[in-house]
């Protein structure tokens, strides 16, 4: 197998070449503790095994930004394990001057090296003609071929070049000048540039003079209609989601709910039945629910990158994020947390600066994820009134917007808070190209959201399956054994005892129900009985698990078919005094709770992979739980 | 007078007269700002914000505190 590596500046087309090649059989590689995207995937209809690695677009071999170090790493070492066999470096050939820079430093390494001048298109209606010989005449150890991947040509023509050098077999001088002492960087980038400005000016011709029309900037950066418009697109993008997604996630909770009831019939009864429709399969629901809402919002975020429009959002509110401690770059994370956390603090990868990586990490999970929804939603049915003010607004509907604002407002004070207390010295640059608006490669829109959306299957998904499956047997047993086991006799009740409140009853004889009563004195205080305890506790798996927890405490079968049962059965539940545990303050104080408690151990599990320690997420862990433990008191004594 | 990028409008164009040393210099380098290149700005976020500059054909998104290392020549106006 022999590796190729694609390198480029960004905004060339080399994503879209990559996909070309690949299709979307491509995997995040694994480099020993890099958290750094590169995407590999086998090169389709080559004479050799081929695998590519696509290398996140640089504009120098000098890093500036995590994401361009794991550039200078690799060919830096030829021991590393991405360390490549043949170079691709990927040029916008109507910008030759400044992709030229990057092949050049990397021409000079002595390896096998293919130079792919592509998007052909553009250069043609900029009126440029390249001399592809002339550049043969002065890099004449590389094989130079063109492309236009946008429209799938060159592909053929690349995989023949790169057959070819593997079978040539030759030997190469592996050679890395960058890295040595009294090596200056700035001299030798000068001495690059000088060199191609008087190349490029040799082979590339420019016919007509093309101007080039701002017209689309004038309106969508404006001083003050950008962030009108970039508000309604949000508005809009969200919209979208919330209805359409509706649909899908109805289907997968009916589907997942007559599996369950299909297995229970169908199974003999016994541990293993019980495991896999209590435990395996409403796990397994409980994570394919939340794919139509997080495939959605990618396919909408993918769209307005691929436009060019997100680096005008993030041009736009580099200066609003400063005071902050973040970047303007953090916009895509907090926007991404907003279906799930997960690939939110990912997207965090591409901000240069540590500190302001680290504080966008640290807020994101604020952000009301699509987990929050199914709690705020029952919340709100039971204790907000369905009025409406003025006639028109809806009551509930404004507390739903207060919960999202909250966890907004509350995730920039946050960042405020960190900014003052981290102390950094190390320089924040912006610096970013504001490419040509042009309609999105869909292509490339669906390879990112399908690989954003399989990161959330797969890291979210196997924790939430995995403690899933730990709650069903903390619930299923207890100090006695396998509690569905006892019989109303044991408990020293009637045979006349139904069954639903037998089933209550063995619950609070689990280990999780017994957990529930520990802990109701902590959470006493903020208007909460033994039995919310245990949905807190179950929500840990994943925040929506409340609603299903709460169900099977309150003895309804099934929590979407019966979602009016089970509002009055919350309604109906009391403490031992007598006084209803769900009321307007209970009510509130808990979705203040839901709105900062980081319940979601995926997400921890995240935050230690990409800060590289438990530091940040137990910190995170602490900090928000002691957030959402005083907010949820204030709250319940305000309006207790 | 020493003037940089941060100096020019809206719509101004001007010659890169060279690069004050700094922690973006290379970087500034590699995106192409060389001497003697002809930028145009043609944004600017409001609140002191980043700028947005045309050099060749690309367009480049600076803080101000990154324009402040270009140094530029603004022709005479007529």
């Amino acid at each position: 197998m022999k590796k190729i590596a694609l390198f480029g500046n960004p905004n060339t087309g080399k994503s879209s070449l990559f996909n070309l090649l690949t299709g979307l059989n491509q995997k995040v590689g694994n480099f020993s503790g890099v958290t750094v995207e590169v995407k590999t995937g086998e090169i389709k209809g080559a004479k050799h095994k081929l695998l590519a690695y696509d290398f996140p677009g640089t504009y120098s071999v000098f890093p500036r930004s995590s994401e361009e170090k794991i550039v200078f790493d690799v060919l830096s070492n030829p021991d590393n394990e991405a360390f490549p066999d043949v170079f691709v470096v990927v040029v916008d050939a109507s910008n030759l001057e400044r992709n030229l820079l990057l092949f050049d430093q990397l021409y000079v390494m002595n390896l096998p090296t293919v130079l792919v001048l592509n998007m052909s298109d553009v250069s043609a209606r900029a009126g440029l003609t390249t001399d592809v010989e002339k550049l043969r005449l002065h890099y004449p150890n590389a094989k130079i071929i063109e492309s236009n991947a946008r429209v799938g040509l060159g592909k053929d023509r690349l995989i023949q070049a790169v057959d070819s050098i593997v079978d040539s077999n030759l030997e190469f001088n592996y050679q890395f000048p960058y890295g040595q002492a009294n090596f200056s960087e700035n001299e030798d980038t000068l001495k690059r540039r000088t060199k191609i400005q008087a190349l490029v000016g040799e082979v590339q011709t420019k016919n007509i003079d093309s101007k080039q029309n701002y017209f689309l900037d004038k309106w969508l950066a404006h001083p003050i209609f950008g962030y009108f418009f970039f508000v309604l697109s949000l508005f809009v993008i969200f919209q979208t989601i919330f209805n359409l997604a509706s649909y899908p996630m109805d289907w997968i909770e009916i589907g997942i709910s007559s599996l369950s009831s299909w297995f229970d019939a169908n199974l003999p009864a016994g541990i293993a039945t019980d495991l896999l429709v209590e435990g395996i399969i409403p796990g397994i629901g409980g994570v394919l629910v939340f794919i139509p809402q997080i495939a959605l919002l990618f396919f909408f975020l993918g769209i307005l990158e691929e436009t060019g429009y997100f680096a005008r959002v993030i041009f736009l509110m580099d200066r609003l994020m400063r005071p902050l401690g973040l970047n303007g770059r953090s916009v895509v994370p907090l926007i991404s947390s907003l279906a799930c956390a997960i690939p939110g603090i990912m997207a965090a990868r591409t901000i240069s600066n540590w500190k302001e990586r680290l504080i966008t990490i640290f807020v994101s999970p604020l952000m009301s994820c699509s987990a929050r929804i199914p709690v705020y939603t029952i919340l709100i049915a039971l204790v907000i009134p369905d009025t409406k003010l003025l006639g028109f607004i809806s009551v509930q509907g404004l507390v739903l917007l207060g919960l999202y604002l909250l966890g907004l407002f509350s995730a920039l004070i946050v960042a405020f808070v960190m900014s003052r207390l981290i102390n950094s010295n190390e320089k924040s640059f912006l610096m970013l190209e504001l490419p040509p608006y042009r309609g999105p490669r869909w292509m490339n829109v669906v390879t990112m959201m399908w690989e954003k959306t399989r990161r959330f299957v797969f890291d979210a998904g196997k924790i939430i399956v995995a403690l899933s499956i730990l709650l069903w047997f903390a619930a299923s047993y207890g100090p006695k054994g396998h509690v569905s086991k006892l019989a109303a006799a044991d408990f020293g009740l009637t045979e006349s005892t139904s069954n639903n409140e037998l089933g209550a009853i063995r619950l609070e004889n689990s280990f999780i129900g017994i957990m529930g009563q520990k802990i109701e004195p902590v959470i006493r205080p903020l208007g909460y009985d033994w039995k919310v305890g245990i949905a807190l506790i179950t929500s840990f798996a994943a925040r929506e698990v409340f609603v299903g927890t709460l169900a099977t405490i309150y003895s309804v079968n099934d929590a979407e078919e019966n979602e009016v049962k089970l509002l009055d059965r919350m309604r109906a539940q009391t403490f031992s005094d007598g006084t209803p545990v769900f009321t307007l303050a209970s009510g509130l104080s808990l979705m203040v709770f839901y709105v900062y408690a980081l319940q979601c151990m995926a997400t921890v599990a995240v935050v230690k992979r990409e800060t590289g320690s438990w530091k940040w997420p137990i910190l995170q862990l602490v900090v928000m739980g002691a957030i959402a433990y005083l907010g949820a008191f204030i709250v319940f004594n305000l309006f207790a | 007078m020493n003037k940089t990028l941060t100096d020019l409008k809206v719509g101004e164009s001007a010659t890169i007269r060279g690069l004050q040393s700094g922690d973006c210099q290379n970087a500034l380098l590699a995106l192409g700002f060389l001497q003697g290149k002809s930028v145009e700005v043609t944004l600017r976020a409001p609140f002191r914000g980043p700028m947005a500059v045309r050099i060749g054909q690309t367009l480049i998104s600076l803080r101000l505190e990154e324009a402040l290392q270009v140094l530029i020549d603004i022709p005479s106006r007529k």
